[in-house]
């Protein structure tokens, strides 16, 4: 492989995995202080929706 | 620095789940003991054998990807610890998602691995301390020197074996540690590592030309990724143990899922930013490579090649460096032997293991039996095994442990999310969990280029595993069996009902089971029945089964009222069980009693976030090995003249059929059932269908007709067509398991939408039913 495509391949990854990490916690964090903040109801209806149902 | 408190009984707080412990560790007490575990040898061994490996590219590839990879499983444990925050972790979730056989391979696995572990942290400790000694002139070793005997090897070997031993010693003793103090130990750790980190980038920001260490990127190719990716996988290992705070934890539904994120996540950052300073660490050229590339450099040292490039890097490099892996691996150690210690002692105390691992200090109050055994892995481990396999070892049995955890967030998810209050739930599942396993399979199948060793020591483990539960824990278990306490189980009849087809029929409350006589009285009446009437009465985990009196009386009088209007037509007996999950206890009853149709009454509004068509009812209709009949709207007031089947050629054809046969109400209106297809461009020859289906049966073809309409929606189709009958009878659809995690199948959104009495059916296929559970 031609060596600048290799390391923007290579930069890329990198900079795609730390940005997912840090999307994903924030994402969860934000899941997790919507469940911790609704009555259990709410909660349930918040699961649903992030399960994709109606 | 982990959280570590060896004295024991610590695991009875899964005994006494009503706050023994204070809850006192936070938010931040929680997220440093996961970096605590995680920041030490893992990632001090594995960046100099990793640039070796997969060049200067490489290396900072393999943390980054790896830290995605941990964050699936994170989200995983994070999940599983939020629903159920409880001391005991992964033995716990596989207790819990797959029963006794598999909480006992992952206890055992738990032991290995953190056993292994141990000798790991053991092995760095000394190699460092070796190395340290070495640098300063202490100790004076040449190879040339005919005085010494003994090689590097032996004493970083000797070293090791003391360290381990200490620590052993420290946990037979029983000194416990608070999660604060570990807190400052931790922070100490992490300042060391991104002090390391700033230096590299500031290195680079002053000499931009260090960048060129990035040519080539990855000199042996990609392949050696995944190979460095499954040694390093071990560097990751730690956040789990968070999960065994779940009884001290403030908040724990919230904290302990954050905790575990944050914590890789900084995790991961650290480590991307430790291995790109590892490799600037030097310059292209320097007369001290020797003609090298600064990787080739690096990598020469493999598991010193951290140490050789922070020398490198930064004044008093070694000191600082030493200091750091001493704080580090030993912290480590200790986490690692209690940890240890306690999985060996959770199975002794469950007796898969034998009484030895159990056995309590009377003084110490340490469990010091599984002590002994674990200690002997540890030194064996260290003595035995180059630090490349032992690291490799550690890494593969992490990869299967964290394998399961991961079947076991999906496993639980679906089976018994409606039992549990989740305060983290992860979004698009299951596609995490999924993408871990896929990962890990691959990285566990890599490894086996890295080290060959760690391919027979870890399957022959838990080949052994599999055969101490078979020969010895099977039959000595503490049987945790009162999930299913039988309170009353009578016939109320005394003919002879070998030769009777048996109908088991659920009642929950005497509102439900008003809406089951009719439909049961007709279908007792055509299959010439005897009836299992059942109630299981559900006790929440917090309680004991005994105490389930307390809402029996409802079960009751749903029972007495079936008898009241069935008693004199057929023969019934009853049958009343406490139990932790209803859809558990019917499938068990089921099949305990070798009943061959099962109806259900089904209120129609499902609450329940993870299941199709009801929590309940869903995981019945997949596990019971039997014809399932659910009834929704069949009421007492409900005449059935005008039926309509929608049918598209599944197994479940014939039954649908026979059901609305049996159901429907004789009366002057002989309207024929309407078999209905709906042409969606797949072609289905509903009349030959229809023919075999009734011929199949033995029913009567004339009281069917059949329909095909042409429609792009088959369910708004149905909806709109179904207005014009009494009922709708339909089957259950096989779905493939993703699609099943994706939304609901034509006949579920039917029988959610339908303001029609629906029946729904499941045909029992035997060897195929028992494959899709098994699966």
């Amino acid at each position: 492989m031609h060596r600048e495509i290799e390391i923007l391949i290579g930069c890329g990854l990198v900079v795609f995995s730390l940005v997912s990490i840090f999307s994903l916690t924030l994402w969860s964090r934000k899941i997790i202080e919507r469940i911790g903040t609704s009555d259990r109801q709410t909660a349930r209806h918040l699961i649903k929706q992030l399960n994709g149902k109606k | 620095m982990a959280r570590n408190s060896p004295t024991f009984p610590a695991d009875s707080v899964r005994h006494a789940p009503h706050g023994e412990l204070s809850r006192e560790l936070s938010l931040f007490h929680i997220t440093m003991m996961g970096l605590g575990m995680m920041i030490g040898a893992g990632v001090f061994l594995g960046i100099g054998i990793s640039i070796g490996h997969a060049g200067p590219g490489g290396v900072v590839l393999t943390f980054a990807l790896n830290g995605l990879l941990a964050v699936f499983t994170a989200m995983s444990f994070a999940e599983l610890s939020s629903a159920i925050p409880r001391a005991g972790g992964a033995y716990n979730f596989a207790r819990i998602g797959f029963g006794r056989r598999a909480s006992f391979l992952a206890g055992w696995m738990e032991w290995f691995a953190s056993s292994v572990a141990g000798a790991m942290y053991a092995l760095t400790f000394a190699i460092y301390t070796v190395r340290f000694l070495c640098k300063t002139g202490l100790l004076h070793l040449q190879p040339e020197n005919p005085i010494d005997l003994v090689t590097i090897e032996t004493i970083e070997t000797i070293v090791a074996v003391c360290t381990a031993l200490l620590f052993i010693y420290i946990n037979f003793r029983g000194a416990s540690e608070t999660g604060k103090i570990g807190a400052i130990i931790t922070m100490g750790q992490t300042l060391f590592v991104v002090t390391i980190g700033l230096v590299g980038v500031v290195t680079v920001i002053r000499e931009p030309e260090r960048l060129a260490n990035f040519t080539p990127f990855m000199p042996h190719g990609w392949s050696k990724l995944l190979m460095t990716m499954g040694f390093t996988y071990v560097a990751f290992e730690g956040y789990e143990v968070i999960a065994q705070a779940g009884d001290e934890a403030k908040d724990p539904k919230r904290n302990l899922p954050k905790a575990m994120l944050y914590s890789v996540l900084i995790v991961t950052v650290l480590y991307t930013l430790v291995a790109f300073a590892t490799v600037v660490s030097v310059k292209a050229g320097d007369a001290a490579l020797n003609g090298l590339r600064p990787d080739e450099w690096i990598g020469q040292y493999k598991e010193k090649g951290f140490g050789e490039a922070v020398a490198k890097l930064m004044p008093f490099g070694n000191f600082v460096l030493t200091l750091a892996v001493i704080f580090s691996s030993t912290s480590a150690l200790n986490a690692t032997v209690y940890s240890a210690t306690r999985a060996s002692y959770a199975l002794g105390r469950d007796r898969m293991l034998p009484k030895l691992f159990s056995t309590i200090h009377p003084h110490r109050r340490t469990p010091y039996g599984a002590l002994l055994c674990t200690a002997a892995i540890v030194l064996v481990v260290a003595v035995l095994l180059p630090t490349e396999d032992v690291a490799s070892s550690a890494s593969i049995m992490f990869l299967f442990l964290f394998f399961m955890v991961n079947l076991c967030v999906i496993k639980i998810r679906r089976s018994m999310a409606d039992e549990l209050q989740y305060g983290f739930i992860m979004p698009l599942f299951p596609l995490f969990p999924l993408l871990a396993i896929s990962c890990q399979v691959v990285l566990a199948v890599w490894l086996v280029h890295m080290s060959w060793i760690a391919w027979v020591v870890a399957p022959l483990w838990i080949a052994a595993g599999l055969i101490v539960y078979q020969k010895y824990a099977l039959a000595r278990a503490i049987t945790t069996d009162d999930e299913i306490q039988i309170i009353e189980d009578r016939r109320h009849y005394e003919e002879d009902v070998t030769d009777k087809f048996p109908i088991m029929v659920a009642v929950a409350n005497p509102a439900n089971a008003e809406g089951l006589i009719k439909s049961t009285y007709h279908l007792c009446g055509a299959k010439d029945a005897h009836v299992e009437l059942i109630h299981m009465v559900p006790v929440p985990d917090q309680m004991a089964l005994q105490d389930g009196w307390y809402s029996c009386r409802a079960g009751r009088e749903a029972m007495l009222v079936v008898m009241r209007e069935l008693a004199e037509h057929f023969p019934i007996s009853t049958t009343l069980r406490y139990c932790r999950n209803v859809a558990r206890g019917i499938v068990a009853a089921v099949r305990e009693k070798r009943i061959r149709m099962l109806v259900l009454g089904w209120h129609g509004q499902s609450t329940q976030h993870a299941f199709s068509i009801g929590s309940t009812v869903d995981p019945i209709i997949e596990q019971s090995p039997c014809d399932i009949v659910v009834l929704k709207d069949c009421g007492p007031d409900a005449v059935f003249r005008k039926i309509l089947v929608p049918l598209a050629g599944g197994p479940n054809g014939a039954l649908a059929l026979e059901m609305a046969s049996i159901l429907r109400e004789e009366g002057a209106d002989q309207t024929p059932i309407t078999a209905l297809n709906i042409d969606t461009g797949r072609h289905v020859d509903i009349e030959r269908f229809v023919d075999e289906q009734v011929a199949k049966k033995g029913l009567d073809r004339r009281r069917f007709t059949t329909r095909t309409i042409e429609a792009s929606d088959p369910i708004e189709a149905i909806l709109t067509e179904s207005e014009n009958f009494d009922l709708v009878v339909l089957g259950t659809t096989q779905k493939s398991i993703l699609k099943q995690f994706a939304r609901r199948s034509i006949p579920e959104e039917i029988a959610h939408r339908s303001n029609k009495p629906t029946v729904i059916v499941k045909a029992n296929v035997g060897m195929r039913s028992w494959l899709k559970r098994w699966i």
